[in-house]
C-alpha cells in the first residue's frame, strides 16, 4: 500500500469511526424498539455497521449516512425475521425502563405501553422521526412509501398515543412503580 | 391557515412547522397550548423510548470489525507524536472548536423546554445580540422564540431558538469565549453544530441536520 493509499484508508476509517461512534447507540435502541430484545438489537446493530462498512463512501455526508444506516438497520431486522419467528414480549423491556434515570418513571411506563400499542405501520415512523430524527421524506424513503403517508401515519400516530395518554386513568406514577 | 390545518401539521411534526403555522402559532392562543402540550409529550415519548445502552457499544462494532487496530500500536503512537508536533498550531484550532460544538449541543439537549416554548420577543433582539459580537444579518434568519442566558463550562451564553422556515434552529451566543478556534462542523446525538469564531466571541449553530444551521450560517456577515 502506499502511503497516500494509507492515509486515505486511515481517512475513512476515521470518518467511519465518528459516525458509528454517533449513532450507533440510537440505533440499538431503534432496533430494540422494533425487535424487543436487547441481545438480538445489538447483533443487528453490528450487522448493520458490518453491511455499512462493506459500502462505506467516504463523500456521503453526515445527514445522508445517518439516513442510510437507519434503512440498513431496517432491512437487517426484516431478514432476520425472514429467518426466524422471534417472540415478542411487550413488557420484557419493563425493567430496563425503570432502571433508567428519568424524572418521571411512571409516565415513562405508561408512554411506553401506549407506544407498543400503536399499530407498527404507525410506531414505526413516529420512532425514526422522534429518536432518529429523520426528516418524512428520508422516512419515507427508509419504508418505501410517499410522504405524505408517512405525515398520514404519524399524525394518526400522535394523535392515537394522547387519546390513549389523555384516556388513561390519573395514577400515582412514581409509587406504583418502585418497590 | 385554521386551526384544524395546524393540528394537522403540529401532530405530523410539532417540531418542523412552517411559517404560516408559526404565524397561527402567535395569533392562537388555544393552538399555541396545542402546539406546547404536543412538544411536551414528544420530549416525554422521546425520553421514554431512549432506552440505556450498555457501556462500550460502539467500542464494540469498532473491534469486532477490526476498525479498532491493536497491532503496531507503537506505529500509531509514533505518528501520533509526529502529526501532534508538526501540526498542533493546525489542528488545535479545530479540536477546541469540535468541544465546543459537542458541548453546544449537549447544553440544547439539556434544556428541551427551549424548543417548547414560544414566546413573542422584539425583533431586533438577534440583530442587536449579534451586533454586540460584530456579526451583521445578511438576511432575515427568522423570529426568536426563546431566549434566555445560560451558564457553559467557562463562560455565559445566550441561548436563542429561531424560528426559521427550515424549522427551529438554536443559536448560542458567546461573546465571553476567547479559546482558540477554528469554524467546525461537529455531529453528536443526531444533531450538528457549526461553531464560528467572531470578532468577539464565538457562535454555535446547533440543528437537526447541517442545512439547517449552514442556512442559518449564510445570513451571518462577519467583521
Amino acid at each position: 500500500m502506499s502511503p497516500l493509499q494509507s492515509i486515505l484508508s486511515s481517512s475513512r476509517t476515521m470518518r467511519f469511526e465518528q459516525v458509528v461512534r454517533a449513532y450507533a447507540n440510537d440505533l440499538f435502541r431503534y432496533l430494540y424498539w422494533l425487535c424487543r430484545d436487547r441481545a438480538l438489537a445489538e447483533d443487528l446493530v453490528q450487522e448493520t455497521f458490518a453491511r455499512a462498512w462493506a459500502a462505506w463512501e467516504d463523500q456521503r455526508d453526515e445527514r445522508a449516512a445517518k439516513a442510510w444506516l437507519y434503512t440498513i438497520a431496517r432491512n437487517e431486522h426484516a431478514r432476520t425475521y425472514e429467518k426466524k419467528r422471534v417472540d415478542i414480549d411487550p413488557d420484557a423491556d419493563l425493567d430496563a425502563i425503570l432502571a433508567r434515570d428519568t424524572p418521571d418513571p411512571g409516565l415513562a411506563i405508561d408512554l411506553r405501553k401506549a407506544f407498543g400499542q400503536l399499530p407498527e405501520a404507525f410506531r414505526e415512523p413516529l420512532l425514526l422521526q422522534v429518536l432518529g430524527g429523520l426528516a418524512s421524506s428520508e422516512i419515507a424513503a427508509a419504508l418505501g412509501t410517499t410522504e405524505e403517508a408517512v405525515n398520514m401515519r404519524i399524525s394518526r400516530a400522535r394523535k392515537a398515543l394522547r387519546n390513549l395518554l389523555e384516556g388513561a386513568p390519573a395514577r400515582e406514577r412514581t409509587r406504583e412503580t418502585r418497590p | 391557515m385554521n386551526c384544524l390545518d395546524f393540528r394537522r401539521g403540529v401532530f405530523a411534526n410539532p417540531l418542523q412547522l412552517d411559517a404560516a403555522a408559526r404565524e397561527h402559532a402567535l395569533a392562537c392562543a388555544a393552538c399555541a397550548e396545542f402546539l406546547e402540550r404536543q412538544r411536551e409529550l414528544d420530549t416525554k415519548l422521546y425520553d421514554a423510548i431512549r432506552i440505556p445502552v450498555t457501556d462500550g457499544l460502539a467500542d464494540r462494532i469498532l473491534v469486532a470489525h477490526n476498525l479498532r487496530r491493536r497491532g503496531r500500536q507503537w506505529l500509531w503512537a509514533l505518528a501520533a507524536t509526529v502529526v501532534l508536533g508538526a501540526g498542533i498550531a493546525g489542528l488545535a484550532p479545530t479540536l477546541y472548536g469540535h468541544a465546543l460544538g459537542r458541548e453546544a449541543i449537549a447544553h440544547v439537549q439539556e434544556e428541551p423546554q427551549s424548543f417548547s416554548i414560544v414566546a413573542r420577543h422584539a425583533s431586533d433582539l438577534l440583530p442587536a445580540a449579534l451586533a454586540a459580537q460584530r456579526v451583521k444579518v445578511a438576511a432575515a434568519i427568522g423570529e426568536v422564540t426563546y431566549a434566555q442566558i445560560c451558564p457553559m463550562k467557562d463562560f455565559k451564553a445566550r441561548h436563542l431558538v429561531v424560528a426559521t422556515e427550515h424549522g427551529p434552529v438554536t443559536m448560542l451566543l458567546m461573546p465571553e469565549d476567547h479559546g482558540w478556534r477554528r469554524r467546525s462542523v461537529t455531529a453528536a446525538h443526531g444533531m450538528i453544530a457549526i461553531t464560528i469564531p467572531v470578532a468577539k466571541g464565538s457562535i454555535a449553530i446547533v440543528a437537526a441536520n447541517e442545512a439547517q444551521a449552514l442556512a442559518v450560517e449564510r445570513s451571518l456577515v462577519l467583521s
